[in-house]
């Protein structure tokens, strides 16, 4: 098996072709795992290509679907808790705001990237964002939003990690429309990203990877 | 001056800005749209159902910040009729926030059962689907009450044309679509309503050819009706600031090759229809439109003002010297600086971007939330806007 095969038609989008080699990986007793990885580098130059102007939002999003689908025919060959190897991390829409696009194409990008992430969907409280980062031990948080009332709720989240006393435990990322430098600044977070390969790459150092 | 003089002044100005030609000042069309409740003292369930309330804040607005242009002039987001009705759907609000859920009339698979009859299919499969168990629940009354309530709102919306432009000389954006709505691209209605952002993105790899036709048997339906009109016409309607105004969004999701197969059909036959009977049409472009530069480079001076979101102003004027420009005062700014950046900021747009005409100052996005702008920065900007006078070379 050409693992490299699978790796190209993630990055070239050609769902046809990678969901035949997910298919052959079974039928063949290819090894699963590196399967995931092939798909999981073919994602990070998706990625990649996004952050050169090559592909644009609608293919992330594609790229997202395609994967999911293609992770779901090996599935079964998949050992349980074959998780991230960068260990856990948490992704949500802050509070008020219910644009779930943008995380989801970053979470996806997470996971090719090697994180195991905890997602708690949209409109996410910044009470309950604390409460699991701290009753799961998770270090990196990422706070998306695309309304510029979300730069108050990510506000409110940083200060809410501060009232916790856990605002050393945690690194904090933001990212979305309305987020840049300055915004970051205000909002206290660590770092802002503009791009989901660059929030990946932030995350990864954070986590060592 | 009397509200008829300063409306037709704001006219000319708004009209000669759009077309690079001198004017005395740079004019302002403020994109306030609910942050003018807060900064009346409200909430916005108050004043979204409430007209009283609601023209208290335009009117408060327009006391406290003299702009040239208003994009809402209290007519969004009303809940009243969608209240009426029993609920809003999609829609929602708080004191603080109102926004729209998710949501997607048709699948792939439904896509061509709309095109065939989308009254019946709005009725039989949309409306079931929006309100649920409630739709077969509602009464002669309920249909009568909202109707009542549909015929108020009317009366508002005439009422505050009237009182922005009569009292304040705040004249109108743009004159209404020639056939009906608003004009509507069918690769935006599939984005917005019809499939979603994240099915559309899907569909236009998957059923590429499916998505094209629907846009080609969209424009026979909704944009050559228009352009015909247009072409028809007697050119520039100078009552109104511009003679068309768009919106642009679903650009961001798609590749080059997308948005040329998909969206720049439509859209490039309305402008040239526009184009060649003289007129100005706004696009507001949502996001950024500047990877797409190069297909509004041929227009001459006068027809195109691109209303910018996030690309950079100054950028965009390299690109496309013969296109005007509306925007580039952040929110960011507003909501974050002192007043005395914010007007350093505005005098940098304003002689870069105005000294040679084709500069319409604005906020870059619409202002909508309490902390979208803080009030002194906003009142030393309108201050500084009004009575600044570009250096003309």
């Amino acid at each position: 098996m050409d693992y490299n095969e699978i790796k190209t038609a993630m990055q070239e989008l050609d769902e046809d072709t990678l969901l035949a080699l997910m298919r052959k990986v079974i039928s063949g007793g290819a090894d699963a795992m590196e399967a995931v990885r092939a798909c999981q580098e073919g994602m990070e130059a998706v990625g990649q290509l996004f952050e050169d102007g090559e592909y644009f939002v609608g293919d992330l999003i594609y790229a997202g679907e395609i994967l999911t689908d293609a992770l779901e025919i090996i599935k079964p060959a998949l050992s349980e808790g074959e998780g991230g190897s960068l260990g856990r991390m948490l992704i949500c829409t802050v509070r008020d705001d219910l644009h779930d696009i943008g995380k989801n194409i970053v979470k996806s990008l997470l996971e090719a990237g090697g994180f195991e992430v905890l997602d708690l969907g949209v409109d996410a409280a910044p009470e309950k964002i604390v409460e699991t980062a701290k009753s799961e031990g998770i270090g990196i948080i990422a706070l998306s939003g695309v309304l510029t009332l979300a730069l108050e709720s990510m506000k409110d989240t940083v200060r809410a990690f501060c009232d916790a006393g856990l605002r050393e435990n945690v690194k904090i990322i933001i990212g979305g429309a309305p987020v840049n430098e300055n915004s970051a600044k205000t909002v206290g977070a660590d770092a802002w990203a503009s791009s989901p390969q660059r929030t990946v790459s932030i995350c990864r150092e954070w986590a060592g990877g | 001056m009397n509200a008829k003089e300063l409306k037709a002044g704001r006219i000319a100005l708004f009209r000669d800005a759009a077309a690079f030609r001198p004017t005395e000042r740079i004019p302002y069309f403020s994109s306030a749209v609910t942050w003018k409740i807060f900064d009346a003292g409200h909430t916005l369930d108050e004043a979204m159902t409430d007209f009283g309330i609601m023209e208290e804040c335009v009117r408060h607005f327009l006391d406290t910040y003299p702009v040239d242009g208003l994009l809402d002039t209290g007519i969004r987001n009303q809940f009243n009729v969608t209240e009426a009705f029993g609920g809003g759907g999609y829609y929602y609000y708080t004191p603080d926030a109102v926004g729209i859920h998710d949501h997607a009339h048709c699948t792939v698979d439904t896509l061509e059962d709309y095109l065939k009859d989308p009254e019946r299919y709005i009725w039989e499969t949309v409306l079931p689907k929006k309100y649920g168990e409630a739709w077969g629940q509602k009464t002669r009354e309920i249909w009568k009450k909202t109707f009542k309530e549909y015929m108020a709102y009317t009366k508002f919306v005439i009422h505050m044309a009237n009182v922005t432009g009569k009292e304040y000389g705040i004249p109108g954006l743009a004159p209404n679509n020639p056939m009906k709505g608003a004009i509507q691209f069918g690769i935006e209605e599939l984005e917005a309503n019809l499939l979603g952002i994240k099915q559309l993105s899907i569909a236009m790899r998957r059923n590429a050819d499916l998505i094209e036709s629907f846009c080609r048997s969209w424009d026979a339906e909704h944009i050559d009706p228009v352009v015909e009109k247009v072409l028809s016409g007697n050119g520039p309607d100078r009552k109104y600031c511009f003679d068309a105004s768009l919106m642009m969004l679903a650009h961001n999701i798609t590749g080059p090759k997308q948005f040329e197969r998909f969206y720049w059909p439509s859209l490039k036959k309305l402008l040239d229809a526009y184009a060649e009977k003289g007129m100005s049409v706004r696009i507001f472009a949502e996001g950024s439109i500047g990877r797409y530069a190069d297909y509004f480079k041929d227009y001459p001076k006068g027809v195109i003002t691109l209303h910018l979101e996030q690309d950079d102003p100054f950028e965009i004027r390299e690109k496309l010297p013969n296109i005007a420009i509306m925007g580039g005062m952040t929110t960011d700014m507003l909501a974050n600086a002192s007043p005395e950046d914010c007007v350093a900021y505005a005098k940098r747009l304003c002689d870069e971007l105005g000294r040679e005409g084709g500069f319409i100052f604005s906020e870059n996005k619409m202002l909508s939330y309490r902390n979208d702008a803080r009030a002194e920065n906003l009142a030393a900007v309108t201050e500084f806007v009004s009575g600044y006078r570009p250096e003309r070379s």
